[in-house]
């Protein structure tokens, strides 16, 4: 919608500057409206800015409005058609005001911690931010214990966020286990026996997938190479079932094969690298989908990396790999405490966003029996 | 079910037809009566797990 096109950034700091610089990226003509007659953002940043010819920075300027009323705008094109400045220091009224022609405005004023629910239970600073002991998660109220930016008025990074996540939740753990609050959760006796069942089942024929697995490798690295940038997992995908099992693909050209011969829904996921939120709803999809496999439904998936190898895993040891997936729940646990407390606060770079890891992929085809399972040697849980 | 990942950076034209105005944008297609036309579901944003596999299940059973 934007990429392309005149946009401008509001402030003057540092978010404000990276803000500018990485959507240059994206469009050629970047005006930052700083009020002040300075930046506030460090020096080092203010030099890529005012280095960078694609931004053009206006200094003692404030908004005032931001223009486009067509209805009838496509849903494609961004409907702001500009912005209504004018010099924040006035002379009469009306002074100095102009338009600036842009598709787009990105706010980057800084933030206020959502600590607001809070607000009486725990102690909380002038600025907003939850008070906690020197360099430890504790807040002023027993039991209670604060993680990331609502608490944290310095660094502010996604990295700074999830280490505190973690102290948070071992604190939190660790304060349960005092008191002698914690239940633990065993696994099913269902759940043992089974994992037992497949760990013998693996030892007898272990012999002979490695053997199919240096195999596969070989095979199938070879035409991962010669199809690397063209969404040329699919070709390998049909080649290796023709049958309609439930796949994963990639690319605009996978998209119209499927479009033309599949007669089962297709779920397109319009996704960015660049993306938080993208990062955040893969897994989501993985465990919907999931869903539908212990439902009895297949799916196959097709990691594609070209600089890996591939190999096959025997499917009992699969579902090994996914029973241990279940004991690391507690890893899960610690991701949504972390995703929590990021989600607190308004994020305004996409760095703000935990990188949850995809989960691992289940396989199982449709007479119930699992099929091989190609993937990166980096997918699998350890 | 079929899951394809499509980048919008690497195909901005599928991007613009398809009516993608952002990330991460999900769009089911059913393809069951090809010949009255593709019925798409489109969901922006990221939203519960419930409400794609609610729409999964009706592109798959309906």
């Amino acid at each position: 919608m934007f990429s392309g096109e005149p946009l401008a950034v509001v402030g003057g700091g540092d978010s404000a500057a990276e803000e500018a610089v990485y959507l240059t990226k994206y469009s050629p003509e970047i005006h930052l409206l700083v009020r002040g007659t300075s930046m506030r953002a460090s020096k080092a940043l203010q030099d890529r800015v005012l280095g960078n010819k694609k931004i053009t920075v206006h200094f003692n300027t404030q908004v005032l409005d931001i223009l486009g009323d067509d209805p009838d705008v496509p849903f494609t094109k961004s409907p702001v058609t500009g912005v209504k400045l004018a010099p924040v220091t006035k002379g009469g009224e009306g002074e100095g005001e102009r338009e600036l022609a842009v598709r787009g405005v990105f706010y980057a004023i800084g933030h206020d911690p959502n600590t607001n629910l809070f607000e009486g239970f725990v102690d909380i600073d002038q600025k907003g931010y939850v008070k906690v002991g020197p360099g430890t998660p504790s807040t002023s109220l027993e039991g209670v214990f604060a993680a990331g930016d609502v608490q944290d008025p310095h660094w502010r990074q996604a990295v700074t966020a999830a280490g505190s996540g973690c102290m948070a939740a071992l604190a939190a753990e660790r304060y349960l286990s005092v008191r002698g609050l914690v239940r633990e959760v065993h696994q099913p006796k269902d759940d043992l026996a089974r994992t037992k069942g497949t760990e013998a089942e693996t030892a007898a024929p272990a012999a002979a997938p490695v053997a199919a697995a240096a195999a596969g490798a070989s095979s199938s690295s070879s035409s991962i190479n010669s199809h690397s940038n063209s969404g040329g997992v699919h070709s390998m995908a049909a080649a290796a079932e023709s049958d309609q099992t439930n796949t994963y693909h990639k690319g605009e050209t996978a998209l119209a094969e499927l479009l033309a011969s599949s007669s089962k829904p297709i779920l397109v996921m319009f996704m960015s690298k660049t993306c938080g939120p993208c990062r955040i709803l893969k897994p989501i999809l993985g465990r919907v989908l999931k869903v539908r496999i212990e439902d009895g439904v297949c799916m196959r998936v097709f990691f594609h990396s070209p600089s890996t190898l591939s190999f096959s895993l025997p499917p009992s040891l699969a579902l090994n790999v996914q029973a241990r997936a279940r004991a690391a729940g507690l890893l899960d646990l610690y991701f949504t405490v972390v995703g929590l407390f990021t989600l607190l606060i308004l994020p305004h770079s996409p760095s703000l966003s935990p990188s949850l890891p995809p989960s691992p992929p289940p396989l199982r085809n449709s007479k119930g029996k699992c099929t091989t399972w190609r993937s990166t040697s980096r997918s699998i849980p350890t | 079910m079929h899951y394809v990942e499509i980048d919008i950076e690497e195909y901005p034209d599928l991007t613009l037809q398809s009516s993608v105005a952002g990330t991460p944008t999900v769009q089911i297609v059913n393809l069951r009566n090809r010949a009255e036309g593709e019925e798409v579901v489109t969901l922006r944003g990221v939203k519960k797990g419930s409400e794609y596999k609610a729409q999964i299940l009706e592109s798959l059973d309906g």
